[in-house]
């Protein structure tokens, strides 16, 4: 494989990174703080819609980009509600929230862009980064991307500062180990779970216009795909720490890559291997073959006050 | 080919697979409730570490009632390979797979609610073809409405369990 070539496939590998990046680490923050997410699908989805759409009606990108993670936040807002203050089981409520979201978008995209729309929304083109982008190889490939792109790469040092350097974070992570000692020492298990919900919203509505306003360019109805679900395994194979999980979105990426790259190199393998292995890596690291597990020890119990 | 119901000339699609599964039902019901093993699992369910000490194998037992659990869950997709499409595609299982565990969730253990919630899920689902074939209405309105139930439910479990945690 030539230069020109490999540095097509990293720079491709950088940006089918991007969305699972980023809603990985929304989702690291909340399930530090206990919470498990299961409706990532159903946030990323309606970032993208709502991207999509009002950068159609406003004519900017950068406005689809704020409804989205809008957006984002009123799923994640529900989800939170639903799990942290009613306390409803966690892995039906995300669930729940997927079909919704899913409804919601596909019906609303039939009436706002038609069926089987070929409109074209403005979008988030690449725009070079002047010094870096002349490194040889890896500027080329990694800093000649989208805003979206950037954003989630500086959104690893971010989710990392935010869980182990800020008062913030220190909450989140005794929410999600031991939930009762937290709460004896004056932190509001409560207010921190809602709280991480609301910043995984606001991550996966980085995400999810993506999907609409960086890639294609246009919406379609259910065009995540899964993605929400390999966030999840990503953090699961990731072991809920920072660099781990950033490692598992790049190995994750790369495997999409690869089921465009092989067509195009004539290479035949069947592609669904390629898809499946996401899944496969996360069954291994479940069944501890990588290594011990080590997930907050409360991910997905309620926590109940006692008054 | 699976046996119609109603032979091959009617236009009704139902076939033996609906008795099948109803006795699947009560089978697994008398299972759960009065054998041995069902109470087994019952205990390794409410607490896996006191059955445990009680001498019971809870890796063992979990092994196998999943297994069942998939036992079953294939027979739905046979039937739903033989006994409607008559060949095989990509995704045929178009998500019932979900469905069925949203159903097993909201049913929280009881074999009848989970043969009520079934049906008003198949029910949802046909409703949702014929609604979008007849009048236009997109299929999509389903899965919203199926999607606010199954949050409402997992919502109310709230106002029912207050204090009995």
């Amino acid at each position: 494989m030539d230069m020109v070539v490999f540095t097509l496939l990293l720079s491709s590998i950088f940006r089918l990174t991007t969305p699972l990046l980023l809603a990985a680490m929304g989702e690291l923050i909340s399930e530090k703080a206990g919470v498990l997410n299961l409706s990532l699908e159903g946030m990323l989805l309606a970032s993208a819609f709502a991207g999509a759409w009002t950068a159609l009606v406003y004519d900017s990108a950068i406005v689809g980009l704020l409804f989205g993670i809008g957006a984002a936040l009123l799923v994640a807002a529900l989800q939170a509600i639903m799990t942290v203050i009613l306390r409803a089981d966690q892995v039906v409520v995300g669930l729940g929230i997927n079909l919704l979201v899913l409804g919601l978008t596909t019906l609303l995209s039939r009436i706002v862009f038609g069926n089987r729309s070929q409109t074209v929304v403005p979008g988030l083109e690449p725009f070079p980064i002047p010094v870096l982008v002349d490194i040889p190889i890896l500027g080329a490939a990694l800093f000649n991307q989208n805003i979206l792109v950037y954003l989630s790469l500086l959104s690893v040092p971010l989710t990392w500062i935010l869980l182990h350097r800020t008062r913030f974070g220190l909450s989140v992570t005794a929410a999600g180990e031991d939930p009762t000692a937290a709460d004896r020492s004056g932190v509001s298990v409560r207010k921190t779970r809602f709280l991480a919900v609301l910043c995984t919203g606001v991550f996966c509505g980085v995400s999810g216009v993506f999907y609409s306003l960086g890639d294609i360019k246009t919406f379609v109805e259910g065009m995540t795909n899964g993605a929400g679900f390999i966030a999840l395994v990503a953090v699961i194979f990731g072991n809920w720490k920072v660099f781990p999980v950033f490692l598992a979105c790049l190995f994750f990426g790369t495997t999409i890559s690869l089921r465009f790259l092989f067509p195009a190199m004539q290479i035949d393998i069947p592609l669904y291997i390629l898809g499946a292995l996401p899944y496969v890596a996360a069954l291994l690291a479940v069944m501890g073959v990588i290594g011990k597990q080590k997930p907050p020890a409360h991910l997905s119990i309620p926590y109940i006050l006692n008054r | 080919m699976v046996p119609l119901l109603f032979g091959m000339e009617s236009p009704s699609p139902l076939h033996i697979g609906i008795f099948v599964v109803l006795i699947f039902a009560f089978v697994v019901w008398f299972f759960l409730k009065k054998s041995y093993l069902g109470l087994e699992l019952k205990a390794i369910g409410l607490n896996e570490r006191a059955a445990h000490r009680f001498g019971l194998r809870p890796k063992t037992h979990i092994v196998f009632a999943m297994g069942i659990a998939g036992a079953l869950a294939g027979i739905g997709g046979a039937f739903m390979v033989m006994g409607e499409q008559y060949n095989l595609k990509e995704e045929f299982t178009s998500g019932y797979g979900f469905d069925g565990l949203v159903v097993g969730l909201l049913a929280r253990g009881s074999p009848l609610a989970v043969i009520l919630f079934s049906t008003f899920f198949g029910f949802l689902r046909s409703g949702g073809i014929s609604m979008e074939l007849l009048a236009g209405v997109p299929s999509s309105v389903i899965l919203i409405v199926q999607g606010l139930i199954i949050v409402t439910v997992a919502g109310a479990a709230y106002f029912k369990q207050e204090g009995s945690h």
